[in-house]
């Protein structure tokens, strides 16, 4: 997609958001019994579904369109409050590298 | 003994990534044979002939009735289907996965590749298991 075409599909159709879904209803309940599957044939070894959300969680780049658990309430505070928490360290560390730089300067 | 809840799950719609290129916003009625290029998000309302290259979103409030294929993903936030209508005068055919959140409410006939229904989906119609012609054979 071009820079006009993405221009114009964000001016038309909207930025991006994020939309609850709700809770997946599954078959099986029993998800400590879920976890690493290696086909002793091939020898290969994949993640059973109810880890992939979890591996998805915290990779920085999730697939397109597919649903990811909702962050927990302290991840969620966290990212409203990230511009804030990022002014607060840059202040502090400034005001750090002033308070230590001073004896030199004397 | 202790309750274990399930963790409630997020979609990010980002139509650049998704190529949600077209938009039926709100209020809007959209009626006869329509073909979409690229992925569409309903708010309004979209009832015929129906035809999606890409993904269909329909929102809360948004309505989507008649013979609709999709090629990608479809995700159900608002209706499929009239309620009080015949199951058969709505027909959703998705190659793709069909995700049918808690607000989603389906009357019509949903035919997909695969199924995921969340608590509180409101599936009135048949669900049927969408088979392309190279696995049936």
């Amino acid at each position: 997609m071009s820079e006009t075409d993405a221009f114009f599909t964000q001016t038309i159709v909207g930025a991006p958001m994020s939309v609850l879904l709700g809770r997946e209803l599954r078959l099986s309940v029993d998800r400590a019994s879920d976890g690493l599957k290696i086909e002793l044939a091939r020898g290969t070894e994949v993640l059973s579904p109810s880890w992939r959300s979890w591996v998805v969680i915290t990779q920085a780049c999730t697939p397109v369109g597919v649903p990811r658990m909702r962050p927990t309430r302290g991840r969620r505070w966290l990212e409203r409050h990230a511009l804030v928490i990022a002014v607060m360290g840059l202040l502090s560390m400034l005001a750090s590298a002033i308070h230590w730089s001073l004896p030199w300067r004397l | 003994m202790a309750s274990v809840t399930t963790p409630q799950d997020t979609l990010t719609i980002d139509p650049i990534a998704m190529n949600v290129i077209n938009r039926v916003a709100a209020g809007s009625v959209l009626s006869g044979e329509l073909t979409f290029d690229g992925g569409l998000l309903v708010q309004g309302e979209v009832s015929g002939h129906v035809r999606v290259n890409g993904r269909l979103i329909v929102w809360t409030g948004g309505v989507v009735r008649g013979r609709v294929e999709v090629s990608g993903d479809f995700y159900l936030f608002g209706s499929l289907g009239e309620p009080g209508a015949e199951v058969q005068a709505t027909h959703l055919a998705c190659h793709g996965t069909a995700f049918v959140s808690k607000t989603g409410v389906s009357t019509g006939t949903l035919e997909a590749r695969r199924l995921q229904l969340y608590e509180g989906a409101d599936l009135q119609g048949p669900f049927k298991t969408l088979k392309l012609k190279s696995e049936a054979g």
